[in-house]
């Protein structure tokens, strides 16, 4: 930056950033047909009112194919995806005629390098009613990818390697690496393959963090390895690099591997040179990334299967965090994976273990969101305030659900047998363990029990089904959109916007001052009539009438019938139509079909970690149909995800699947 | 530009697309390959002390002013700085009166508020309660600028009993940089190379081997994925090209290294925090970086630190009793702010022993105070207390108290200005630093103090 300048440092990076985006030029471009197809739906569909002539929010849309105004191209994307635009009184586009627009839209998006419907938090800007249309032909695949290792599966990958079972925890904080941080934005699922990597910042925690482990190794299993090697130098390098890694190493690698060895003994000594060669062994790409490239000669549409160790990968870290067993590294490596059928009757036994159950639950950790409850700060201490006791509550709700695999959604939004810690009156560190068991002093606050209903242990409870239905009413649930003060009625809105009606808000514009009227004689309903202003309702209505029905809870998770010594009032707005209260409103979402389509969508995103594409309709159409004939099996479901096209196939890029 | 830059970048682009639509690319090998030592002092070097928790106006103001509440300050008043009168938590650096600033009522609220503003204490913008890192933040800014062998160094102590973790500084969107909150850790990243010359060589074994690695299993890939590889060797080349120049730097510069103390692997925060001073105070003499920033318990749940040699209670009860007037819980808030002045008197002793052109390091050296959580505990950021001190040829720190209006009121101005006086005095006269209130005029918001620029 030259020290004479005047230019803000905004100017600054933005100039740096185009001329390197010149620089780089290695963008697709859009096509004239792109153009013109923007243009002929622009000039149908959008200039009567924001066109030359009639500029409204002061935005002519007439020249929009050829705009380089990238935030207007965003706007108009946005506001088409979201069926905002046109508006409901005016004529209205087909399916086909949206999806056709917002595809010519995303190719000028992706010519100008901006390639949005890949990344965490914009999947639900794909059609939704495109994704569940039978194609013409079915070419659902994945582009070649590696993906960074989750940072659990990198923790048990170190604890099997070192046999330490206590590596890395620690029951007062998360010691979880830090070099494996989760880079994806809020509300998304954290473990997407297109955004993560080691960065210089996160490469150098990952060599201090390595030191860790392999301190762990040398002590602990060291000399096992030197034992069982016999003095052949081979054999041992083979054999820790087999473990760490999880395959034998190549003759070209364990040569350099020897290499490594042999000239750094030289130079620094025995002890350094093996530590170092173990640690070089850990920090190898193929132990931090899991390789997803296909092999094999590519079908008609150019796509090619996984090859049997990739394909075991996969499948091994989509059932078990710490990734594939030998038993399933050894079937995969016989099985044609055109026969799906006998891959299915492969995995069905993984997706019933111990192992599949804690995935399901981390899916919906990340789904639902209720564990952020515990991040939640709450400075009133009143009714022992114990957010960690009812995370821990609604892990048990979410996990019976899974276990009896039936309904699973409707269950999980619908079902009011609640798992309740037990209650005890005592202090004191003489009964600490007693306390861990069980919850605290005035816990049953939160769930309106009566004192005498909650006893000493955990037990199931039957909540009045008029107080609570389902995952949403769960206090934990609702703590986790609350703060300090109140309810977030906003962000609650925003969760059933977008993860069960499939819809996307945009993140409030920095400049806006998003706080609600501090007068405390209003209700949180009342403040937010501030989001009624003009500049904030395009947004708002797509939140706060999907949040406001939870105003039955107070900020606890209380069912309350009060507010500010007022009624409280607990209507919304689903669909274009009033709802009275939580509980016909829930039942209502858990009742439709899109919803149904939504939560499937998130469950593809988990576990392919990426976001559908319009090639991945029939993957998600078979999961409706495993879902619905397997009377609302999760695991069927799973099961057919991850024996689809889009989980076993892989090209080279979605953009360039060829015509059959 | 070769492939593996085109990927690398391709890379972080997409990344920053998903982060909020802004781009960011690192300016790494660029400041690597330049050296500034031996080149005549352009910018002064910072260091930025955050202490958590909230700075209550009061505890800065001297003995003999009025106390004015923030309300009822209609324009801008400047007094001089007595020596006799500062409060408590200034004494440890009262020799330095006249080499330092106290500066209250600049607004804040465009980084919203809560417990902690999280990285938009330094990023002058709304962290959202820390979800959300809109871009680099000053110190980073600065110190990229700089063309050390740092960018800049993070340190820092938390309530969390954790080596690293990220809570104010940024290198860009979405990228926090990391706190080093175990000082023997931060010791041997920085000082490594030049303690141990086998941690260098031990290193350049394995650096070589896994950059060997990485190009094999990079060449596999498709275009599209090649730039999370380019990423990881780009990475090592760094480290290594980094320890290059510390080891340069050793052989053509003295540098005093001091064994690490007790203090370093202490648990309690008053010695961790003083073996950060230490460090900070050691890195920048030593020419690594020209920015260093010590968070003090910063960020939620890092600032409940119980300083258990000056205070009864952890911090965040602390914080409650001291909005409720509590006396006690007030007088160990200041002896803990006392603590960090005494360190950072001690830092300033150190540099003003150093000679450099005409003067000495600490003409060249700025300590910028201030709390991530502004003026109190549950802040809206409606005054943020700042205290300046040291020396630096482009700004006035020269002993004066300064108090600007309540909002709205002639004269007003918010955070954005000091970070922009800051850039000025590093020679890099940004108009504008951070996020900019909506319907506030660009006078308020926009250009240096005045009352600070030189």
């Amino acid at each position: 930056m030259n020290a004479s300048s005047t230019m803000t440092y905004s100017q600054f990076t933005l100039r740096h950033c185009l001329t390197t985006l010149a620089m780089v030029s290695v963008f697709a471009s859009s096509t004239w047909a792109d153009d013109a197809k923007i243009h002929s739906y622009v000039t149908r569909y959008c200039v009567e009112c924001h066109g030359s002539d009639t500029t409204e929010a002061d935005l002519d849309l007439s020249g929009l194919s050829g705009t380089a105004n990238i935030q207007v191209l965003f706007a108009t994307y946005d506001q088409s995806a979201l069926h905002n635009m046109p508006p409901d009184y005016a004529q209205q586009p087909t399916s086909r005629e949206r999806t056709e627009f917002l595809r010519s839209l995303d190719e000028t998006l992706k010519s100008k390098g901006h390639d949005r419907t890949r990344q965490p938090g914009y999947g639900n800007l794909i059609e939704h009613a495109e994704l569940f249309t039978e194609p013409t032909v079915r070419r659902a695949a994945t582009p070649a990818r590696i993906w960074r290792l989750d940072v659990d599966s990198f923790i048990e990958r170190a604890r099997a390697a070192t046999a330490n079972e206590k590596l890395f925890y620690d029951n007062r904080n998360n010691a979880k690496p830090v070099s494996f941080p989760y880079q994806t934005p809020d509300h998304t699922f954290l473990d997407y393959a297109n955004v993560h990597a080691f960065d210089s910042s996160t490469t150098e925690m990952l060599l201090l963090e390595a030191d860790l482990v392999v301190d762990q190794f040398m002590s602990r299993q060291w000399k096992r390895y030197v034992r069982q090697s016999q003095g052949d130098d081979q054999a041992l390098w083979s054999a820790v690099f087999t473990t760490i890694t999880g395959q034998p190493p190549e003759p070209s690698q364990l040569e350099a591997l020897l290499a490594l060895h042999a000239q750094s003994k030289q130079d620094l000594g025995e002890t350094v040179a093996d530590r170092l060669t173990v640690k070089a062994i850990l920090l190898r790409p193929n132990v931090l990334f899991r390789f997803e490239l296909g092999a094999g000669e590519p079908d008609k549409l150019g796509r090619r299967y996984l090859s049997p160790t990739e394909a075991a990968t996969a499948l091994g870290y989509a059932v078990d965090v710490a990734g594939p067993d030998s038993n399933l590294m050894q079937s995969l490596s016989r099985v044609d994976l055109d026969d799906r059928q006998q891959l299915r009757a492969i995995l069905r036994p993984y997706v019933e273990r111990e192992a599949m159950r804690a995935r399901l639950l981390r899916f919906a950790h990340e789904y639902f969101e209720y564990p952020r409850a515990q991040e939640v700060f709450k400075d009133a201490d009143m009714h022992a305030y114990q957010p960690q006791r009812l995370v821990q509550d609604a892990d048990q709700f979410i996990l019976r659900i899974i276990d009896e695999d039936h309904d699973v959604l409707r269950q999980w939004l619908t079902s009011s047998n609640y798992y309740v810690h037990g209650m005890f009156n005592y202090t004191g560190t003489k009964i600490s363990p007693i306390r861990k068991l069980n919850g605290y002093k005035d816990y049953h606050r939160n769930y309106n029990l009566p004192p005498s209903d909650v006893h000493k242990y955990p037990e199931w409870v039957a909540m009045p089904s008029s107080q609570r239905a389902g995952i949403l009413t769960h206090p934990a649930w609702l703590l986790a959109f609350s703060d300090n003060e109140k309810n977030q009625a906003i962000q609650r809105g925003r969760w059933v916007t977008t993860k069960l009606l499939g819809g996307m808000v945009p993140d409030a514009p920095v400049e806006v001052d998003a706080r609600l009227p501090e007068d405390e004689s209003l209700t949180l309903r009342e403040k937010m009539h501030v989001t009624q202003a003009q500049q904030c309702i395009h947004c708002h209505r797509h939140m706060d009438p999907l949040g406001l029905p939870f105003e039955q809870y107070d900020l606890f998770g209380q069912f309350r019938t009060q507010e500010k010594s007022k009624p409280v009032v607990t209507t919304g707005e689903l669909w274009g139509s009033k709802v009275s209260g939580p509980i016909p409103y829930v039942t209502q979402l858990a009742e439709s079909r899109q919803v149904k389509q939504v939560f499937l969508r998130h469950l593809f995103r988990f576990f392919t970690g990426r976001n559908e594409t319009l090639d991945d309709a029939p993957t998600l159409i078979d999961m409706e149909t495993a879902y619905d004939d397997s009377a609302g099996s999760l695991k069927a479901t799973v099961l057919s995800l991850l024996t689809s096209d889009s989980f076993l196939y892989r090209t080279d890029d979605t953009s360039t699947v060829k015509s059959p | 530009m070769n492939q593996p830059l085109q990927a690398r970048r391709k890379f972080l682009k997409s990344l920053s697309l998903g982060l909020g639509g802004a781009t960011y690319l690192a300016p790494m090998l660029g400041n690597l390959a330049l050296a500034a030592e031996g080149v005549e002092r352009k910018s002064p070097r910072f260091l930025f002390v955050l202490e958590g928790n909230g700075l209550p106006p009061a505890q800065l103001h001297p003995r003999n002013l009025p106390f004015v509440v923030r309300e009822d300050r209609k324009q801008l008043a400047v007094h001089p700085l007595d020596a006799d009168q500062l409060p408590t938590s200034l004494k440890p650096v009262e020799k330095y009166t006249n080499r330092m600033v106290v500066m209250q009522g600049i607004n804040g609220e465009v980084c919203g508020g809560g417990h902690s503003t999280s990285h938009g204490a330094l990023g002058a913008y709304n962290t959202r309660d820390g979800k959300v890192i809109h871009d680099a933040t000053i110190d980073n800014v600065l110190g990229r600028h700089a063309n050390t062998v740092f960018d800049h160094v993070v340190l820092g102590i938390s309530a969390q009993d954790r080596d690293v973790v990220f809570n104010c500084s940024a290198t860009g969107p979405g990228q926090s940089a990391a706190t080093f909150c175990s000082p023997e850790a931060a010791y041997k990243r920085i000082f490594g190379p030049i303690a141990a010359s086998n941690t260098t060589r031990e290193q350049t074994y394995l650096l070589d081997y896994l950059k060997d690695d990485i190009r094999v299993a990079r060449s596999s890939l498709p275009a599209a994925e090649k730039g999370k590889l380019d990423l990881y060797l780009d990475a090592y080349e760094n480290i290594q090209v980094r320890n290059q120049r510390v080891k340069q730097l050793a052989s053509t510069k003295k540098v005093e290294l001091t064994e690490p103390s007790d203090r370093f692997g202490s648990e309690l925060p008053e010695d961790r925090l003083d073996a950060h001073f230490e460090l900070a105070t050691q890195t920048l003499v030593a020419g690594l970086t020209d920015v260093v920033t010590i968070a003090s318990g910063v960020g939620f749940r890092h600032f409940n630190i119980q300083f258990s040699k000056l205070a009864s209670q952890s911090k965040h009860p602390m914080g409650h009793a001291v909005i409720g007037g509590d006396k006690t819980a007030i007088a160990e808030a200041e002896a803990i702010r006392a603590y960090h002045f005494q360190l950072i008197a001690r830092t300033m002793d150190r540099l003003a022993a150093i000679p450099e052109g005409n003067g000495t390091m600490l003409d060249n050296t700025v300590i910028v105070y201030l709390s991530d959580a502004a003026d109190k505990h549950h802040t809206q950021c409606l005054e943020w207390p700042y205290v300046l001190l040291g020396g630096s040829p482009g700004l006035k720190l020269d002993g004066r108290y300064i108090v600007y209006p309540a909002r709205e009121n002639p004269g007003w101005r918010t955070v954005n200005t000091i970070h922009n006086s800051l850039l000025h005095a590093a020679g890099l006269p940004a108009d504008s630093f951070g996020h900019l209130m909506a319907g506030v005029a660009d006078d308020v918001q926009k250009g240096p103090l005045e009352e600070l620029i030189v």
